[in-house]
C-alpha cells in the first residue's frame, strides 16, 4: 500500500515530465487532453498495483499494460520513466523527431510497452488473447490492465472482445475505462450516447466499479479489489486534468503548449 | 509428415482445400503443444468439427467476430503460441484489416491467416462470399507473406512450410470439392520460390491458385497450335520469386492468372516488378474482371469471366497473334 502523498507525488512528476514533452515536441501539438485524464490511473498502476521488474522486461509473471487508447502515450512515457524503463534524455526526446517514442506508443517489451495503440478498438482483443495466452501457460499470477477510453467505446469491436472475455473466463482483465466524457468532436452524449456505462459491462457478466480517476488512494483500493469475474473500472476523469486553461475543453484533445503556457501548467502543479 | 503420393493427392483432391486444411491442423497440432486454431464460427468449414475433442484446449472460436479474431490470435502470439486464423478468405482480411495492420503488418507478430473460398468458388451465395480483393488488400502490409497452393498437396507443403515460418502469413484457398491434382510425389516447396511446371519459350504462363490446373490445359492447346508455352507456379504472392521473373524478360508475352479481381492482385504484383525492366515481355493480366460477378455456380463464373481453357486460350492466342502483327 502507497500513501496519498506518494501517489500524488508520483502523478506530480508524470505531469511534470509529460509538460515537458509536449513543450519540447513544438508546434506539431501532443495528445494532452486524453494523456491528463489518466495520469493518475498509471501512477496507482505503475507505483502500487503492478508488478514488472525492470531489469527482466520479459519477466513470465509481470503484469501486462495495455495501452490500447494510445492517446495517452505521454503519460504511459512519464510512468515509464518514472519507474526505470525509459530515461530522462528518452522521453525529453518523446514524440518527434526521430525518437522511437511516437506520439502513439509503438512496442517495446524490452520498455515496457507491450502493445502497439492508438487505432482504437484494438486493444482489449489483444488482452484477452494474452490472457488465453497465460492460463493454457498455467500463470494465474499475471494480471492484464487494459486502458480503454470513452469515446474509444464506440467501436464495435471492443464490444465484441468484451464478449470474449467473459466467454474464455479471463478473470485476470481488468478493463480501465478513462471516462473524461469528451472525444474529438465533442462530448461522448453528443457525438455519441454510450448509454449506462456501468449495466452494458454488467450484462455482459464483468464485476463493475466505479471510482474518482484522480482520487489515488479511491483507485489504489479499487485495483485491488478481487472478484472471481473480469472486472471493469470506470474510472470518472477531467480531459486536460490539471492544466485549468484545458480542463474539459475539446479543442485540448491535441494541441500544444506555447511556452506561456507551458510555464502556467507548470505553476498550477507546483500550487496545487 | 503426411506422404505426398498419387493416393494421397486423389483423396486430397476429392476432399477440396478446405478438408486438407482441416488434416493438417490436426497434423500440426499433434505436433506442437502450443499450436493453435482460431476461428470465428468456421471450425466445421474448415474440416475442424472434430478438432476440438482431439486436441482440447488447443481451439479457439471466438464467434462471428473477425476484428476479435485477429486481435485475441496475435496476443496469443505475442504469448509464445503459433496460432493459424482461419475462416472465409473475404472475412479474414477485408473485415479485420486494420486490426491485421496493427497486430500482423506493424507488430508483426506471426500468425497465419487462412482464407477459405478465395475467389469465385463460393459465389453462389453471391459476391458477398467471394474473395476478390484478398491479395490486394494484405499485399501493401509489410512483411506478410501470401501463399496460393495449386492443389490439396500443395496446402499440406505450405502449411508444413508455414508451421516453421517465422513472421506472419495469409494462406489463400481456391477451389472446391475435386480440385485437379497438380503433385502426386513429393517436390521441393520453400516460400517465396516459384516452381516451373512446364518449360518453354514463347509465352509464359504465371498463375497461382487451383487455376493453375486450368492454365497448364491451355498451355497445352496453344502448343497444339504451335506455341510454345512456359507454366509456372507462382505459389508464394508475397514475397514474389523475382529471380524466377528475370528469366522471362526474353519472352514475347507473359500472361497472369488468377481468381481475383484484375486490380491489385498476383498480375499487378508481376507488373510492379517487370515494369521497372528495360527489356520485358508484354504482360497480358487475366482475372475475375473489374466488377462483381452475377451469383452463380462456381464453374459458371469461371466460365462468365474467362477462366477456363477456352476462354484463356482464346484471350491468350488472340493477343499472341496481335503481337506478331507488330501490335
Amino acid at each position: 500500500m502507497k500513501s496519498r502523498n506518494e501517489l500524488e507525488l508520483m502523478a506530480k512528476d508524470m505531469r511534470r515530465d509529460a509538460y515537458k514533452m509536449a513543450y519540447n515536441s513544438g508546434t506539431k501539438g501532443a495528445h494532452l487532453g486524453g494523456g491528463m485524464s489518466v495520469v493518475e490511473i498509471l501512477a496507482v498502476l505503475y507505483g502500487a498495483i503492478m508488478k514488472y521488474d525492470v531489469s527482466n522486461p520479459s519477466w513470465e509473471e509481470r503484469d501486462r499494460l495495455i495501452m490500447s487508447k494510445g492517446h495517452g502515450g505521454i503519460s504511459l512515457y512519464a510512468a515509464l520513466k518514472n519507474v526505470g524503463y525509459l530515461s530522462q534524455e528518452e522521453i525529453d526526446g518523446a514524440l518527434h523527431g526521430d525518437s522511437d517514442y511516437y506520439e502513439h506508443p509503438r512496442k517495446n517489451i524490452d520498455k515496457g510497452i507491450e502493445f502497439s495503440g492508438g487505432s482504437l478498438g484494438q486493444g482489449l482483443s489483444f488482452a484477452a488473447g494474452m490472457a488465453l495466452g497465460l492460463s493454457k501457460r498455467s500463470n494465474d499470477k499475471s494480471r492484464v490492465y487494459v486502458i480503454l477510453g470513452d469515446g474509444e467505446c464506440d467501436e464495435g469491436s471492443v464490444w465484441e472482445a468484451a464478449a470474449s472475455v467473459i466467454h474464455f473466463g479471463l478473470k485476470q482483465i481488468t478493463v480501465i475505462i478513462d471516462l473524461n466524457g469528451l472525444q474529438y468532436d465533442g462530448s461522448t452524449e453528443h457525438i455519441m450516447r454510450l448509454g449506462n456505462m456501468r449495466s452494458r459491462w454488467e450484462s455482459i457478466g464483468y464485476d463493475v466499479f466505479e471510482v474518482d480517476g484522480h482520487d489515488v488512494l479511491a483507485l489504489q483500493d479499487v485495483f485491488r479489489k478481487e472478484s472471481e469475474k473480469p472486472q471493469v473500472v470506470i474510472a470518472h476523469t477531467v480531459k486536460g486534468k490539471g492544466m485549468s486553461f484545458a480542463e474539459n475543453r475539446v479543442e485540448w484533445h491535441t494541441a500544444y503548449l506555447t511556452e506561456e503556457l507551458y510555464r502556467q501548467a507548470l505553476k498550477e502543479l507546483e500550487i496545487c | 509428415m503426411l506422404e505426398i503420393s498419387r493416393k494421397n493427392a486423389r483423396i486430397w483432391s476429392m476432399l477440396g482445400m478446405r478438408r486438407v486444411v482441416g488434416i493438417m491442423l490436426e497434423e500440426l497440432a499433434g505436433s506442437d503443444e502450443h499450436f493453435i486454431f482460431a476461428t470465428a464460427d468456421l471450425g466445421r468449414y474448415l474440416g475442424a468439427a472434430d478438432f476440438e475433442d482431439k486436441y482440447p484446449g488447443q481451439m479457439i472460436d471466438v464467434g462471428i467476430a473477425e476484428q476479435n479474431l485477429i486481435g485475441v490470435s496475435a496476443g496469443m502470439q505475442q504469448e509464445g503460441f503459433h496460432v493459424f486464423a482461419g475462416t472465409y478468405a473475404t472475412f479474414v482480411t477485408a473485415r479485420a484489416l486494420d486490426q491485421i495492420r496493427v497486430n500482423l503488418g506493424y507488430m508483426n507478430l506471426g500468425v497465419k491467416l487462412i482464407g477459405a473460398a478465395g475467389g469465385l468458388s463460393d459465389g453462389n451465395f453471391s459476391p458477398t462470399h467471394m474473395a476478390l480483393e484478398d491479395i490486394a488488400d494484405i499485399r501493401p502490409i509489410p512483411g506478410i507473406a501470401i501463399i496460393s497452393p495449386a492443389d490439396g498437396a500443395e496446402v499440406v507443403k505450405a502449411m508444413y512450410a508455414l508451421a516453421e515460418y517465422e513472421g506472419p502469413a495469409y494462406l489463400r484457398l481456391t477451389g472446391r470439392a475435386n480440385t485437379p491434382v497438380i503433385y502426386t510425389e513429393d517436390y521441393d516447396f520453400k516460400i517465396g520460390k516459384a516452381v516451373c511446371l512446364k518449360e518453354g519459350t514463347e509465352i509464359a504462363f504465371v498463375a497461382s491458385g487451383t487455376i493453375v490446373a486450368t492454365v497448364q490445359k491451355a498451355a497445352a492447346e496453344l502448343e497444339k497450335k504451335g506455341i510454345s508455352c512456359k507454366v509456372i507456379n507462382m505459389h508464394t504472392i508475397k514475397p514474389l520469386d523475382t529471380q524466377a521473373l528475370d528469366e522471362l524478360e526474353e519472352f514475347k508475352l507473359l500472361v497472369t492468372v488468377e481468381e481475383h479481381m484484375a486490380a491489385g492482385g498476383m498480375g499487378s504484383a508481376v507488373a510492379e516488378y517487370m515494369g521497372a525492366k528495360a527489356k520485358r515481355p508484354v504482360q497480358q493480366i487475366i482475372a475475375a474482371g473489374h466488377e462483381y460477378p452475377h451469383a452463380g455456380e462456381y464453374e459458371i463464373l469461371l466460365e462468365t469471366c474467362g477462366l477456363t481453357v477456352d476462354g484463356i486460350v482464346k484471350k491468350v492466342e488472340g493477343r499472341y497473334r496481335e503481337l506478331q502483327n507488330g501490335r
